[in-house]
């Protein structure tokens, strides 16, 4: 019972006319409910494959179709109801507090000169309880540690409510333990239906969570399919110029690379 | 149940913050009020209300000379402070102020080239001024199109200082041969700013453009917490970047231009006072925006007051907005957090 959210159509994409293109005839499909993780070394394009499926680039050739209708006839707001993105980092130089932050998430329910209401604290703080950080709610977000930002910036995606949740690198700062509970979550979330697409450098937590792989390379889709079935040694030695091993532990599979 | 309980905090927080803020416009209508009636005439000091109903002088003064002074002194503060905060939030630096795209070196051009060339009536000025911050506003525009380096607020940045570097070696060529008798002292109070010459007829001109302005940056309070995000995070949340960030520019410049060509340049207020309200009442704008308007009026207001009263001559109000804007920024910057928000 796979339901398509999201498809990319022969998609090929660059930033110049003068240059190169950046990714080319991408060709894949999000499944709704599933989580898909991005794999690919430095520069092989996730960015942008992300910031294509949000509507901020422009394919130059090919069409990019969620839940069927093209992209490019939703409203902005349409689709930051429906997309939300985790950034990796996100610089902050002025001091707000964790909710009023998470608040912004609402933006897109809201209308725009309106302003955030009970109801919209509420959903923050749910937001906030899922990632385990509604204690901090009214600290600063500049005197939090590095991991404690990052549950942030997911609680924010999380107040947006929304149906595709894309994140960058979402494990990067943080802790086992944190880790651990992120991928509870991503669980949970997927039984609620979201859909979740990842860019990770962590073979691990793909395994944990991720349903389907999409290995990207120079710009180019190297595979795409179910985990179990796609990804193998020779594969993940190519991506990462790198001989990978692949360990069957007990039915976990284990990767290892030093 | 807990939950219930901490969103009744957060009801009172914010409810907390709100009250400021309107205690805050209370006290600019009292200072106000007060104002009105303090001055040098007949002695320095408040006047009595007797010697005011009986001295026709006296009511001419008052409702002629000193009560659209006062309101453009409330509109040139809610103007810097508002535009100083809103490009500080959009351009992601505490160190942008209101007039740097251009702006303020531009009408500083216009108004010594207008003084050394054309004789200078206030009116001539005033023209001169306005024209010239367009002039440097658009350049900048232009410029940043143009460059090919760093992202498009990088851009602004740098052609700003290019423009304003440029017209500041034309005013000081100008100011090199302004005749040092009469044009050089009139170059200089004009660029130290002041209030002095606020007739109704100069405040009515330029209302249009400040209340617009103001308004619109008023109506996106919230809103500009989301545009000072980084570009593809205010994307992802609903927000069109480029063309509401330009449209928020742009009706911050506009007033800003408008009131430096009646007031000359009044510095450190558009750069200090957004500081001050983040300080008391957070970064967010929803809160932060109002306070710095009447924060800025306030600031304005009151040294404004001491610019007409204090010395039998005027001292020039961008000195004492720069002297006591240093102090009170130093003193609130180095108290312990005094925080409205709790």
């Amino acid at each position: 019972m796979n339901t398509p959210i999201l498809d990319f159509n022969d998609v090929t994409f660059g930033y110049s006319r003068h240059s190169a293109a950046v990714v080319k005839d991408l060709e894949f499909t999000f499944q709704r409910g599933k989580m898909t993780a991005i794999l690919g070394s430095n520069g092989a394009g996730k960015t942008t494959l992300l910031h294509l499926a949000l509507g901020i680039l422009t394919p130059w050739k090919g069409n990019i179709r969620l839940e069927g209708k093209d992209l490019g006839s939703f409203t902005r707001r349409e689709v930051g109801q429906r997309i939300a993105l985790v950034p990796q980092i996100e610089q902050m130089i002025y001091e707000y507090s964790v909710l009023d932050f998470i608040l912004m998430g609402r933006a897109p329910h809201l209308p725009t000169l309106g302003q955030p209401g009970d109801s919209d604290v509420q959903d923050a703080f749910q937001a906030l309880r899922r990632v385990g950080i509604e204690k901090l709610w009214d600290q600063r977000v500049s005197a939090l540690s590095g991991g404690e930002r990052q549950l942030v910036l997911i609680g924010r995606a999380l107040t947006q409510n929304p149906q595709i949740l894309f994140l960058d690198e979402p494990t990067a700062h943080l802790d086992l333990h944190n880790s651990a509970n992120l991928v509870q979550l991503f669980r949970q979330l997927k039984r609620e239906g979201v859909t979740l697409v990842i860019t990770s450098h962590d073979p691990q937590i793909v395994y944990a969570v991720a349903d389907d792989v999409l290995l990207l390379k120079g710009g180019r889709v190297l595979a795409f399919g179910p985990i179990e079935s796609t990804l193998n040694e020779a594969l993940l030695s190519e991506l990462y110029r790198l001989p990978i091993h692949i360990h069957d532990l007990d039915g976990k599979k284990v990767v290892q690379w030093l | 149940m807990e939950l219930e309980e901490t969103i009744q905090v957060v009801r009172t927080r914010t409810n907390h913050r709100y009250t400021w803020i309107w205690a805050l416009g209370l006290g600019l209508i009292a200072l106000l009020w007060v104002s009105l009636f303090f001055g040098r005439y007949p002695e320095p000091g408040f006047i009595h209300l007797e010697r005011l109903s009986s001295d026709d002088l006296a009511q001419r003064l008052v409702l002629n000379l000193r009560l659209p002074r006062l309101l453009t002194a409330i509109i040139l503060g809610m103007t810097l402070s508002a535009a100083g905060m809103v490009f500080q939030m959009l351009f992601n630096n505490p160190l942008v102020e209101p007039g740097f795209l251009g702006v303020s070196q531009g009408a500083a051009f216009g108004a010594a080239f207008c003084i050394v060339f054309l004789g200078g009536s206030a009116l001539l000025i005033q023209s001169f001024s306005a024209i010239f911050a367009f002039v440097g506003l658009g350049a900048s525009a232009f410029l940043a199109h143009r460059l090919h380096y760093g992202g498009w607020i990088l851009r602004l940045v740098l052609a700003g200082i290019a423009v304003s570097a440029f017209f500041s070696a034309g005013l000081g060529l100008l100011k090199y041969i302004a005749d040092p008798l009469r044009q050089l002292p009139e170059i200089t109070f004009w660029l130290l700013g002041s209030l002095a010459s606020i007739t109704w007829v100069k405040l009515i001109s330029v209302l249009p453009f400040t209340l617009i302005g103001l308004f619109v940056l008023f109506l996106y309070r919230w809103r500009i917490n989301i545009l000072s995000l980084s570009e593809d995070i205010a994307f992802s949340l609903g927000a069109n970047p480029g063309r509401e960030r330009t449209m928020l520019m742009v009706a911050a410049v506009l007033p800003t231009a408008a009131m430096i060509s009646v007031a000359g340049m009044v510095g450190w207020v558009g750069l200090i006072t957004p500081h001050i309200a983040r300080r008391l009442f957070g970064s967010d704008t929803r809160f932060s925006l109002p306070a710095t308007m009447l924060i800025g009026a306030f600031f304005t207001v009151l040294c404004d007051d001491i610019s007409r009263t204090l010395l039998a001559g005027e001292i020039p109000l961008g000195i004492l907005t720069s002297l006591l804007g240093a102090i009170v920024f130093l003193v609130l910057m180095m108290a312990r957090p005094i925080k409205v928000k709790a």
